[in-house]
């Protein structure tokens, strides 16, 4: 059962072992994984039957798009196994990605969550803003990756305070209530990047007002696009949310709501890392053949997490390159990368598009 | 009638450029006779001028080539005395770089007022042979012959300019996706009126191989049918019936396929990539037949398959895709009824005899391959010609 | 102007050659300026001076200076194209 090997897995250190001790993993547990998924997901089979695929291997395998998992139903699960489904955040009329997780996978993707997030923030419980209103976690059966975001990073914090009202101003008295009662401890603040930058930062800027926080730490992932488009660069944003929040350690983390677990935290470097139970390829649009250090490419992601959905595997729509491997100065193993953007759309050509 | 013709303001005149265009008086001119010596003379003196200042750019020397005068003449015996109805309203993408232009020609040669509207995102494909025809307005004596019956512009998508439009037009040629079409033929137009409208449509080939020595031209005539707009034109075949044909000779032909795209430089974009890659995984979950790979390299994939459905079409997105299907003889052959273009290569020509007899077949029009995309009068199985004309009176 | 001379004259124009370049043996898509797009140039210039609608096969057909002087002879058997 592949669940079993989770026993072993589960306790390793996040930034621990080296490529080469983390590539022995892959080998032995990702093979297992995709014989897993090619076993009890019918679709999944149906693909690499397609592809003839020679031996059912994790490399051989094919990164699965991440529009599969909005185009079908995908899981390695008995329909009254699944106790959560959790969707991407499609912007209206697209649709959105759904994953099907077990018990077993939501406990999983909480306990490696925990693993990597408390290498940044400590083992301690935080008084936790965070910058989204209440009603964005409101339906506990679909949640939405923001909702799913919180929900997952809520665990490491105590007196959780939303920030915003549901029209996205800022909830004054609460806000300032809780900056007031804890604004000597060290605080956790986490947001959605665009939330924070639009709804937070740009806020306070405009109301002329500054906090003076003496020691808190800002997670924040998602939605850098709207960012791109308002020429907003990760040194910028670093450098306001000091100006506006004061003492605060700024870390972006990227991940997916298909791989929710595994996220990539950025380290004191601007390094994007990878934990011990998810490797990144960046690879080349034309052949998916990974590329080597510092070329841009396709980013595909790996986990070892997914038992119930096949999600091991995914290739993005993410465009980034790798800074290196084992070697950040930061002194944690693995690869590490950056993300520079996303795949432009397929341009249509021929006649279907007299209207536009 | 009161018409909102302020609404004309937000026109980006394309053709004849920095001239003022008066809607009221361009839809008060006469329809003329077809095929009268008057515009036969300009539009084949425009040919010409096509064929000479176009040399670097093939689609333009194509238009120039369907404009010569000869073939002009040889479509003018093939109809009876005709004349032009009034007001031809087009609805053109502005994507595809000259088909804007031929369906204006139809219209233009039928002698009747020629108003086409390209779409506004990406039309700067039609751009060359807009500033060509506009040139030829400029400097040549019978251009501005031209110019007064033949209007071409852009507007930002808006219903309201479209049913504007819509109100003067006698006949409306309607070139787009299922959804284009359906928007734009809920727009009135004038009582007696017709729409010539060409919706979504997908195309097939069918191949008979029974020697090595074919398949150069076989392979040859297939890629120019599928090369343009990366195979996404609704002509561009993306099933392929092999009859008959050993599966070595299937090889080999892939291949000089794949060699013929490769030197064309038609490489995709990274989104391009994403979406052949979507599509690939997604081909064995939207049919219940069996289907796998046959063959592939980094140009080109060749899907083998039982019989291929609409929605396997549907998701399609060109770029070198192709769903293979080997049969004995006709009888398997399945046709959805949206099928328009059969190419066909057989050198025995039995097949092709066989395909011509297959009365209840939904298609449009047989061409031998390498055809496919060649404009003809006769579109889609609609006579543009005819539909643009009234009998003489 | 005697037929040889036209042709040879269309045959320098439509492709952009020298005039003693169009010879018997000259040959479609052998000789690099006689592309697919300087075929329709040529097939024109040919109706053009000749006054002949050709078919669609012919044109097709057309793939050398000798080829294309058998065709033109089908249109119009008057024409000489020796000396």
């Amino acid at each position: 059962m592949i669940n079993s090997a989770w026993h072993n897995l589960i306790s390793l250190a996040p930034y621990a072992l080296s490529h080469e001790e983390k590539a022995a993993i892959f080998a032995k547990y990702g093979n297992e994984l995709v014989k897993h998924h090619y076993e009890h997901c019918q679709p999944y089979q149906n693909i690499l039957d397609f592809f003839h695929l020679t031996e059912q291997t994790f490399e051989q395998a094919p990164p699965l798009h991440t529009s599969m998992f909005k185009l079908h139903e995908l899981r390695s699960i008995q329909q009254n196994d699944v106790f959560k489904v959790t969707t991407s955040s499609g912007t209206t009329g697209q649709q959105v990605s759904k994953i099907y997780l077990d018990k077993t996978n939501i406990a999983r993707q909480q306990k490696i969550l925990s693993s990597i997030v408390k290498e940044w923030l400590g083992n301690k419980r935080l008084p936790m803003l965070i910058i989204d209103h209440p009603n964005v976690i409101k339906d506990r059966f679909s949640y939405s990756a923001r909702g799913v975001g919180i929900q997952g990073l809520s665990l490491f914090g105590h007196h959780h305070t939303y920030a915003l009202n549901e029209d996205m101003s800022i909830n004054w008295p609460c806000v300032e209530g809780f900056i007031e009662q804890y604004k000597d401890e060290k605080i956790f603040i986490f947001g959605f990047t665009f939330m924070v930058w639009q709804y937070l930062l740009q806020l306070l800027d405009k109301n002329q007002k500054r906090f003076e926080l003496s020691n808190a730490l800002l997670l924040h992932s998602g939605g850098w696009k709207k960012l791109i488009d308002q020429a907003v660069s990760n040194e910028q944003f670093k450098t306001t949310a000091q100006q506006y929040l004061g003492a605060v350690n700024v870390h972006n983390f990227y991940g997916m709501v298909e791989q929710t677990g595994t996220i990539h935290v950025e380290c004191e470097q601007g390094h994007l890392h990878c934990p011990t139970w998810s490797d990144v390829h960046v690879v080349s649009p034309d052949n998916l053949i990974p590329l080597p250090i510092k070329k841009s490419g396709i980013i595909e992601l790996h986990s070892l997490l997914p038992t119930s959905y096949p999600g091991h595997k995914i290739l993005t729509e993410d465009t980034g390159f790798l800074v290196g491997i084992d070697d950040c100065p930061c002194g944690r193993k693995g690869k590490y990368f950056q993300v520079t953007g996303r795949v432009k759309r397929a341009e249509i050509r021929g006649c279907s598009d007299t209207q536009s | 009638m009161i018409h909102n013709l302020n609404l004309v303001n937000n026109l980006q005149l394309l053709f004849p450029i920095n001239h003022e265009f008066e809607l009221e008086q361009f839809v008060q001119q006469k329809p003329i006779n077809a095929f009268s010596d008057e515009v036969l003379d300009v539009l084949s003196e425009l040919g010409a001028f096509l064929r000479e200042h176009g040399r670097e750019l093939p689609n333009i020397i194509a238009v120039g080539f369907w404009l010569r005068k000869q073939h002009l003449l040889m479509l003018k015996s093939q109809y009876r005395s005709l004349h032009g109805r009034g007001i031809s309203l087009h609805f053109a993408p502005g994507n595809v770089d000259t088909l804007f232009f031929y369906s204006a020609i139809i219209s233009v040669v039928t002698g009747n007022l020629t108003m086409v509207r390209v779409s506004h995102q990406n039309h700067q494909a039609a751009a060359p042979l807009l500033a060509m025809l506009n040139e030829f307005v400029n400097c040549h004596p019978l251009g501005k012959k031209l110019a007064e019956r033949l209007v071409i512009f852009t507007y930002e998508k808006s219903s309201e300019i479209s049913a504007l439009l819509s109100k003067f037009a006698d006949v409306r040629v309607i070139w787009g996706g299922n959804e284009a079409v359906t928007a734009i033929q809920k727009l009135p137009i004038k009582n007696g009126a017709i729409d010539c409208s060409f919706p979504d449509r997908y195309s097939i080939s069918i191949l008979t191989l029974s020697d090595v020595s074919e398949i150069n031209a076989a392979a040859t005539a297939f890629a120019a049918d599928v090369k343009p707009f990366f195979q996404q034109a609704c002509a561009s075949p993306k099933v392929v019936y092999w009859v008959n044909t050993a599966q070595e000779l299937q090889k080999v032909f892939w291949q000089q396929v794949s060699a013929l795209i490769t030197k064309a430089k038609l490489t995709l974009s990274a989104g391009d990539s994403l979406r052949r890659y979507l599509f690939l995984q997604q081909a064995s979950l939207l049919t219940d037949n069996n289907c796998a790979i046959g063959f592939n390299d980094n140009t080109l994939t060749v899907i083998e398959g039982d019989d291929f459905n609409g929605e396997l079409l549907t998701a399609h997105p060109g770029l070198f895709i192709f769903l293979s299907h080997n049969v004995l003889s006709l009888e398997p052959i399945n046709l959805l009824s949206h099928c328009q273009t059969i190419g066909v290569f057989d050198l025995s020509c039995n097949v092709q005899n066989e395909i011509e007899k297959q009365t209840k077949w939904p298609h449009r029009q047989i061409v031998k391959l390498g055809r496919a995309l060649e404009f003809t009068p006769v579109w889609d199985g609609i006579d543009l010609i005819k539909q643009h004309c009234t009998e003489q009176v | 102007m005697p037929a040889q001379q036209t042709l040879i004259e269309a045959f320098a124009v439509a492709l952009e050659i020298e005039p003693q370049e169009v010879v018997d043996s000259l040959t479609y898509s052998e000789h690099p300026k006689w592309d697919s797009t300087a075929h329709m140039i040529l097939v024109a210039q040919l109706e053009a001076d000749f006054d002949v609608m050709f078919e669609i096969d012919d044109i097709i057909d057309m793939s050398s200076v000798k080829k294309a002087k058998e065709i033109l002879t089908k249109y119009q058997p008057s024409l000489s194209f020796d000396g």
